[in-house]
Parts: C-alpha cells; structure tokens; sequence
C-alpha cells in the first residue's frame, strides 16, 4: 500500500469508526502554510504552484495524513460567503500579513426581488463579477486546482476537502452583513428570504450534482460548513428553518454520493450536536472549532459519527509545546482514540509556534499501536 | 397597562415601527422622560439581556429590541437633552490595531447602548495612542478592546498595557474579546474583564458602574 493508500484508508477508518493503527491528522490553515516555508502571504496568494509547493511540504514535513486545501486562495472566499476580501498588500494589509474578511452590505434588500424575478444564476453572476471581480480574481485557483491535487496524490497527501457545499444562509448573511441580515431581512420579511433561500439552496444543489457526478471533479469530501446558521445564534425554530434545513440536504447529497461530509462547524454548537445524530452513522466528520464542548460531542456523538479537531488557534500561537502536547494526548485519550481525527480547532493560525503543531503530531504518534 | 409598560413591552418584543409613537404619546400624557428612558428602554433591554443569557432568546430576537430601543431613544433625545444623568456612563469601543473587524464590536456596542451607555466607538484598526486619546477623557469610565485573529492579540496584548500604565488606569475598567480570545488571556494580559458575548459585555459593563 502506498502512502497515499495508507493515510486515506487511516482517515477513512476514523470515519467509519473503525480502530486505527494511529489517530489520523489533518491540516487545517493555509497560512500556516506560508508561514512554515517563508513565504510570504502575498506571494503565496498569487502564486498557486509556490502555494501548492508550500501546502505539500507542511503536510509531509508533519507527517500528517491528509489536507483540507491542496492550494489556497483567499478570493474563493468571496464566491462562498459573498464578503469581499482585504488581501495581503493591499490597504491597511502589509504584504506578509493575514487576508481578511471585510464585511459590509454588498447586497442591497432589492437583490432579494431581483432573485425571485429573474433567477439566482443570473443575479449571482452579475453580483459575483460586479462587486468583486470574483470569477476573475479566482480563475488562477480553478485552473491550477487539478494540478494542485495531482501533485497532492503524487506526493501521497488525499485531499478530503475538495469542494465547499454552502447553505443558502451563510452566503446571504455575508452579502447582507450580519446585522442588517438578521434584523431587516430575517426577522423582518422571513417570507421572502426563505423563497430566495429555496433558489439558491436549488442553483447550488445542481451544481454540487454536477461537480460530484463528473469524474474529473468528484471529491472524496467537501466542507459543509456552518458559522453563523448555528444553534447559539438562534432560536430552534429558526435554526431548523433557515439553517439546518439546508445544511441536511447538504449532508444527505454527500452521503448518498458516498462523498466524506466534514462539518466545519465554527462557533458553539452544543445546542446542536444532537441534529448530527439524525444522520447516517459512520458517514460524516463533525469539526468542531474550540468552542464546542468536546466533551459533551464525545457523549452525544460518540459510536456515532468521526469527531475532528479542536486544538485552539490562541493555544497553538501562544502556548508552551508542554501544553499542547497535553491537550492533544488528552483529546486522544478522551475523544479517540475511535472515532476521532487530531485537528487544530478551526485553522492553525498564521502565527502558530510550529513546534506546538509538531506535538499535536507527536501525540499522534505516541500514541500509535506499536 | 401605562404607557411606559406599553414602551417596555414593544422594546421588548423589538417592535421597532411602534415605540417612538408610543414615545411621543407617553411625553403628550406627560411622563417624565428619564423615567421612559430607565424603565421603559433599558431595564427592558435588561430583561432581554438575562433572556439571552438563559437561551430563552437568541442574537436575532436580542437585536431587534435593541434597535427597537434605539428608535425609542431617537424620539426622546430632544426631552433628555443637557440632562447627562440618563446615562450611566461613558465608554470606549474599538478593535485593535491591524484588525478589520467590526461586526462583533458593532453588537457590543448595540448591547452596551440599551444598557443605558454613551459610546464612543473608535472604529476599527485602532491604534494604542487612540485608545489612550479617547479613555483619557475624564468622563470615561469603560475601554472595551476586541481582537478577532490570533495575529492582533499582540495588538491587544499592546493595548491593554499602554492602558493599565496610564495615570487615569484607577479611573476606568478595561474589557476584552473577540473569537480568539480566552478569560485565561485577560488574565495574563492584565484586563479586568473578559465576556464572550453580547449580553454579557453589556451586562459587565453594568456592574462595573453600578
């Protein structure tokens, strides 16, 4: 079996719920990325082969077992959640600091009439090219992409993200800002943004379909992700209406695909980690950020569903290895060793100390079947 | 039920097309404005506070009472004004020096104002000397900074230090958050507090004037 081979049936054992001969690790946070070779943010935005370059050498020099992004460029946020992006360089940015998301209101309230009117293909694509230039700004990251997983295989790092499956909320919240979104739109003319969601959620299920079904495209998972459609932002009601509704059908097109759903899920989600158990087991990977009780996901979704991460962000930039090692051990010990992937929480950050990621692998390792 | 029941109420339940005539009807009956203002507007907002606290309601419902509020306060700003002691206090709001992120500044602000604050947000990007600038107005009794990458919590770490030595430290309570942020690191940075939501800044920032 070959390395390639041997870290995807590792993960694919973790999903099944299935003993491991080790706990697998995944990479999270490109930035990181960049920061491990020396490259800057700037270059590596804009040069997807230096990208790759830089992704491939932090997955093997950790040993780890697979990626979440084979390449990585900060403008696919915008075709995601629809919030423009300040890149490296640019403004109050340096050219070796952190991209960031600037949300503001990019969507206006008649956008939600154009939709129904006119259809989301159309508007989407005008909204795309006018506000951000997105399709252009991004077209670098398509075309290298197959590359990218060709030279991610070659060097036997599997892939499990290769796609991002949105719920019709997270897009239109970030169009919207947060704000504006929930007081003015949601609260407000709930009526309306369900049939604009009804639009989207079915543009975006053909094209998933279409993405899965063609051979050249088909993933071996997507993220499904939820950050602001959560159960501490709201109420049940709504979060089953507006949120999980989606997010589900998301899932389920996964799964019948025999595609690896891994739920991003950013933010707490105590409240909805029982909503994960309506699933098939043994099918999805549920990746939890840091502020997600581990503990309480162990007890509801344990002998159920593969439970990811959450080594914190702020732990692997500030903390002393000592400690993380502890805490990825105690995780292992805790949360796997069955069942249970090592990820940091979230993304590793831009400033990690990499000896603190290194011992989320040393953990890993110790705790190996010898 | 009197009129400022009904305020309250409509606050409340984030009524926000009716509260600035049921404002205007409560000044016509001849209430006294402080009075519409304290317990109409902000101990309903403190209702709606300790309702989020018990997920009794979550962010959506807990922002549209405060916008109701808001409405309610525009209305009645002409009868309150020179009278400074309807608000319990003055406080400063920004994020940190090379973080764009405003979104959940904005909420703090948004929770801190219906508990009867004045705001002064400095925006984002702040750098330490506008800190500095703005909390040394002596009316200032609140600096709350956020960070919301673990890349500005040096900037915030930076923050609070310029802060804690400065001659009118004794004067004012500094209070922390942001995604990335932790009680451990307000500790260790020397804040004296850290909240992880809304409600609960607003809350905070109540007791420290209390």
């Amino acid at each position: 079996m070959g390395l390639y081979e041997e870290r995807l049936a590792r993960v694919r054992a973790a999903v099944n719920l299935e003993p491991v001969d080790r706990v697998p690790h995944l990479s999270a946070g490109p930035a990181a990325m960049a920061a491990y070779s020396k490259v800057p943010l700037k270059d590596y935005v804009s040069d997807m082969e230096l990208n790759c370059t830089a992704n491939i050498k932090y997955v093997n020099d950790f040993n780890m077992d697979g990626t979440q992004a084979p390449i990585f460029d900060p403008n696919i946020l915008f075709l995601q959640w629809f919030s423009p992006i300040v890149l490296p360089g640019e403004g109050s940015v340096g050219e070796n600091e952190l991209w960031q998301v600037h949300e503001k209101e990019v969507m206006s309230e008649d956008d939600y009439d154009k939709i129904l009117e006119n259809g989301y293909d159309e508007w989407r694509v005008d909204f795309l090219t006018k506000k951000y230039d997105a399709f252009n700004k991004s077209k670098k990251y398509f075309d290298y992409y197959p590359t990218a997983l060709k030279r991610h295989k070659e060097a036997g790092i599997p892939s499990f993200v290769d796609g991002v499956f949105q719920s019709p909320f997270e897009s239109l919240c970030g169009a919207r800002s947060l704000e504006t979104f929930l007081i003015d739109d949601l609260m407000e003319s709930p009526e309306k943004v369900e049939k604009v969601f009804e639009k989207v959620h079915e543009f975006n299920m053909k094209s998933y379909i279409a993405q899965i079904e063609n051979p050249e495209t088909r993933p071996i998972g997507v993220w499904v992700g939820g950050w602001r459609g959560t159960p501490s932002m709201l109420n049940t009601e709504m979060f089953e209406q507006y949120s999980w509704k989606y997010m589900r059908e998301l899932i389920d097109l996964c799964i019948q695909y025999d595609i690896i759903p891994l739920c991003h899920l950013d933010s707490n989600w105590d409240n909805g980690l029982e909503y994960f158990k309506t699933i098939p087991a043994k099918k999805a990977i549920v990746s939890l950020d840091g502020k997600t009780d581990m503990y309480l996901a162990k007890e509801i979704l344990g002998g159920h569903s593969c439970i990811m991460g959450d080594v914190p962000a702020e732990m692997l930039a500030f903390a002393k290895p000592e400690k993380v090692y502890a805490y990825a051990s105690k995780l292992i010990k805790d949360i796997g060793p069955t069942g249970y992937i090592m990820c940091s929480g979230c993304d590793v950050p831009f400033n990690a100390d990499f000896e603190n990621v290194k011992m989320m692998q040393k953990a890993v390792e110790d705790s190996a079947v010898k | 039920m009197s009129k400022i029941d009904e305020i309250a109420a409509a606050v409340g339940a984030g009524k926000a097309k009716i509260v600035g005539g049921l404002v205007e009807e409560a000044i016509a009956e001849g209430a006294n404005p402080s009075e519409i203002l304290n317990k109409g507007m902000i101990d309903a907002m403190a209702v709606v506070g300790e309702k989020f606290k018990n997920n009794e309601i979550f962010v959506p419902e807990m922002l549209v009472a405060a916008r109701a509020m808001k409405k309610g306060v525009e209305v009645l700003k002409p009868y309150l004004a020179g009278d400074t002691s309807n608000t319990v206090g003055k406080m400063v709001m920004g994020t940190v020096a090379g973080d764009l992120h405003d979104i959940g500044k904005n909420l703090v602000i948004m929770m801190i104002e219906s508990a009867g604050f004045e705001v002064i947000d400095l925006g984002v990007d702040v750098p330490v000397e506008k800190f500095l600038e703005a909390a040394a107005d002596p009316e200032v009794k609140i600096v709350g900074a956020s960070a919301l990458l673990t890349t500005t919590m040096p900037a915030l770490r930076d923050t609070v230090a310029a802060l804690n030595k400065a001659d009118f430290r004794s004067r004012i309570k500094v209070m922390v958050g942001g995604a990335p942020v932790t009680q451990e690191f307000a500790n260790e940075i020397g804040a004296d507090a850290y909240t992880g939501d809304a409600a609960s800044a607003a809350e905070r920032a109540k007791s420290f004037v209390a």
